[in-house]
C-alpha cells in the first residue's frame, strides 16, 4: 500500500486514541465513566447506536456478499424500523426512568436477583466470545492481504480500542463513534463515486448489467423457513431480533441510557429507524457495482492473496492453466456484458432478451472457472473455498486511487473500533455493576469502582484479543459462538417483554427462560433447517407464554 | 424481596406521533426505492 495511505490510517487510528484518552480527564465517578452522567444530546447517541451496529463485518463482508449475491440482504433489516418505534414507546421509557447502568439491574428490581445475574452472565459469555469474532473478522483479512502474523493484525486492532475505550469510558466511545460514522459514510459515498466514474458504461448501463444477474433483487415475497433472507423473515424475525438486540443487549442499551432525557434516548433510536435501510442498501450498492466494475477489468482468479500464493506454489501448472481459461472466458463475458450494456429498446426489446441470454451463459462459464480454481485453493490450503471476504479489501488496494484507499482501510478499522469499543465499556459495565458491586463490595466506593471499571474494561479487552487469535485459526468456533449467542437472543428478550406485563413474577421469568433456551435448542437441532431468524421468534414467544402460565397459575408473590 | 417497581415515564410525547409517521414515510420511500429498482432492471 501507498505509503500516503498508511499516514492516513495510522494519523486516523492515533488522532482516536488521543481524543478518547482527552476525555479520561472529565471521568472521575462510575456515572460518568459508564452513563456519561446522562448528559450526552441525542444525535451522538444516535450515531454511536449505528457505529455500534455497523462493524468491519459489514464494511468487508456486507459489501462482499452484495458483490455475490445483491441487494437480497438488506430484507434482514425490514423489521428494524418497527423494532425501534416498539422500544421508543416501551422499553426505553422503562429502562432510562428507571436510572439504571445495565437493562438487567432493571430485572431484579422487577423480577429477582437470580433473574438478573443469570441474564447479565448470559450477555457477558455471548458478547466476550463475539468480541473476540469481531477483532479476528477483519484481523485475518488483513493479515492475508498485507502478509502480516495474525497476532500482529488482532494487536493493531485491539489494543488502540482497549487504551480509548479503558482510559476514556463511555465518552470517549460515542464520541469516537460520531466521528467513526462520519468517515464510514464519507468512504462509501466516495467509493461508489469513483465506481460510477472509472467504468466505460453510464450508471444506468451499469445497474442494466447487474440487473440481468439478479443482482438488484431486493425483495423476496416467497415464504420459506429454510431460507434466510425473505420479506417475511425480515419483517418478522428480525423485528424480533432487532428487538432483543437494542432493547436487551447492554452494548446497546447503554448507548441510549447516557441520553440526556427518554425523549432524546428515543430520537437516537429513530436515527436509526430513519437511516439503517438506506445505509445498508448503501453498503450492498457498494458490493453490487464492484461487481459491474470487474465486468470490465479482469478480477483476480482467487481474491485471497496469501490463498493465490500457496496455490501457485504448490500447484503452479494446473493454477496457470486455470488462469489462462479464466482470461480466455472473461473477455468474452466482458464483451457480452458490453453488449447487453448498449442494447437498445425497452426491457423487453429482442436485442436487450438476447443479450441478457448471452451475458447470463458467459457469466456462468467464467463462474465454473472461479469455481474450480476455489475447490483447487482447499484443496491445497484446507481452508473453507469461499473468499467473498477479499472482494473489496482486493479491489481497495488494487483499484483505488492513493488516497481513497487509506480513507476506506481506516473506514474499516473504524467500523471495527467502534463495534469493539461499544462492547468492552457495556461488558465492563455488566461485570463491575450487575456482579461486582452486587455481590462482591456493594458498599465500595465510587473511586474504587472506577479503578475496578478501568481494570474489567482491560480484561475483557485482552480476553477478546486472546479469542480473536483463536477463533481466527479454528474457524469453526466462529459458527459455534454465533448459534451458543442465537440459543438465548430471542428468550432475554422474552424475560423483558414479560416484564412488562402485569402480574408476572421472578419464578415464571427464571424458568421461562430456562424453557425459552431449551426451546430454541430444540429447534436447532431437531429442525437445523430453519433459517435462525426464527430462532429469535421461538424464544421470545415461549418465555412469554412459560412465564405468564407460572406467574398466573402461582398463588402469591414467588419473588 | 418484593418487586420494587420503577416510575417510568410512560407517556409518549407529543411529537412521537408525528416522528413516527416521518419515519413510516422514510421507510415507504425507501423500500419503493428499492421496489422500483428491481422492477426496472431485473429480468
Amino acid at each position: 500500500m501507498h505509503w500516503l495511505n498508511w499516514v492516513i490510517v495510522v494519523g486516523y487510528v492515533g488522532y482516536v486514541v488521543v481524543d478518547g484518552v482527552r476525555r479520561s480527564k472529565d471521568t472521575h465517578e462510575i456515572g460518568g465513566y459508564f452513563l456519561a452522567n446522562r448528559s450526552l444530546p441525542w444525535w451522538a447517541v444516535g450515531l454511536s447506536v449505528m457505529a455500534t451496529q455497523l462493524s468491519a463485518v459489514t464494511m468487508i463482508g456486507t459489501t462482499g456478499q452484495g458483490a455475490t449475491d445483491g441487494l437480497r440482504f438488506v430484507q434482514f433489516y425490514f423489521g428494524l424500523p418497527v423494532a425501534m418505534v416498539i422500544l421508543g414507546v416501551t422499553l426505553v421509557p422503562f429502562l432510562h426512568g428507571a436510572k439504571v447502568y445495565t437493562a438487567y439491574e432493571y430485572l431484579e428490581r422487577r423480577f429477582d436477583a437470580r433473574t438478573r445475574s443469570v441474564t447479565a452472565l448470559l450477555f457477558l459469555l455471548s458478547r466476550g466470545m463475539s468480541c473476540g469474532t469481531i477483532i479476528a473478522a477483519p484481523a485475518v483479512v488483513f493479515s492475508a492481504v498485507f502478509g502480516w502474523h495474525l497476532t500482529t493484525s488482532v494487536t493493531l486492532i485491539g489494543i488502540p480500542t482497549v487504551i480509548y475505550t479503558m482510559l476514556g469510558g463511555v465518552q470517549a466511545v460515542t464520541w469516537a463513534d460520531v466521528k467513526q460514522m462520519v468517515l464510514i459514510v464519507t468512504a462509501l459515498l466516495a467509493i461508489v463515486v469513483v465506481l460510477l466514474t472509472q467504468m466505460p458504461v453510464s450508471p444506468d448501463q451499469a445497474l442494466r448489467v447487474a440487473g440481468a444477474t439478479g443482482r438488484l433483487r431486493a425483495f423476496d415475497f416467497s415464504f420459506n423457513l429454510h431460507d434466510p433472507y425473505t420479506f417475511w423473515s425480515g419483517v418478522i424475525g428480525g423485528t424480533f431480533l432487532m428487538l432483543s438486540y437494542f432493547g436487551t443487549d447492554q452494548s446497546q442499551v447503554q448507548r441510549y441510557l447516557t441520553a440526556r432525557s427518554v425523549d432524546e434516548a428515543r430520537s437516537s433510536l429513530l436515527m436509526s429507524a430513519y437511516w439503517k435501510i438506506p445505509l445498508q442498501a448503501l453498503v450492498l450498492l457498494v458490493g453490487v457495482l464492484v461487481f459491474v466494475y470487474y465486468q470490465f477489468q479482469a478480477p483476480p482468479l482467487l481474491y485471497n492473496p496469501a490463498q493465490e500464493a500457496e496455490v501457485r506454489a504448490a500447484q503452479g501448472e494446473r493454477y496457470a492453466a486455470l488462469e489462462a481459461r479464466y482470461h480466455r472466458t472473461f473477455d468474452q463475458r466482458e464483451a457480452a456484458a458490453l453488449q447487453l450494456a448498449r442494447a437498445p429498446g425497452g426491457p423487453a426489446g429482442a436485442e436487450r432478451t438476447k443479450s441478457e441470454q448471452t451475458y447470463r451463459q458467459r457469466e456462468s462459464d467464467l463462474e465454473a472457472v472461479r469455481s474450480d480454481a476455489l475447490s483447487l485453493a482447499h484443496q491445497v490450503t484446507g481452508e473453507p473455498s469461499e473468499d467473498v471476504n477479499y472482494i473489496i479489501p482486493r479491489f481497495v488496494l488494487n483499484e483505488l486511487p492513493i488516497g481513497l484507499s487509506g480513507i476506506f482501510i481506516a473506514g474499516i478499522l473504524a467500523a471495527a473500533m467502534s463495534s469493539i469499543a461499544a462492547e468492552l465499556n457495556s461488558l465492563s459495565t455488566a461485570s463491575v455493576v450487575d456482579f461486582y458491586r452486587r455481590w462482591v463490595r456493594p458498599d465500595g466506593s465510587d473511586e474504587h469502582l472506577l479503578r475496578v471499571s478501568k481494570v474489567a474494561t482491560g480484561f475483557w479487552g485482552l480476553f477478546a484479543c486472546v479469542v480473536a487469535t483463536y477463533a481466527a485459526t479454528l474457524g469453526s468456533l466462529i459458527e459455534v459462538v454465533n448459534k451458543f449467542g442465537s440459543f438465548f437472543y430471542g428468550s432475554i428478550l422474552g424475560v423483558f417483554l414479560l416484564a412488562m406485563i402485569p402480574g408476572t413474577r421472578g419464578r415464571g421469568a427464571f424458568y421461562g427462560l430456562i424453557a425459552g433456551m431449551a426451546a430454541v435448542a430444540a429447534v436447532t437441532f431437531g429442525a437445523p433447517e430453519v433459517a435462525y431468524l426464527w430462532l429469535n421468534v421461538v424464544g421470545s414467544v415461549t418465555v412469554v407464554v412459560v412465564g405468564v402460565a407460572l406467574s398466573w397459575g402461582t398463588p402469591g408473590r414467588q419473588a | 424481596m418484593p418487586p420494587d417497581e420503577p416510575t417510568p415515564e410512560r407517556r409518549p410525547p407529543r411529537s412521537f406521533g408525528r416522528t413516527l409517521l416521518y419515519v413510516m414515510i422514510v421507510q415507504v420511500i425507501s423500500l419503493l426505492l428499492l421496489w422500483a429498482i428491481q422492477a426496472h432492471y431485473s429480468v
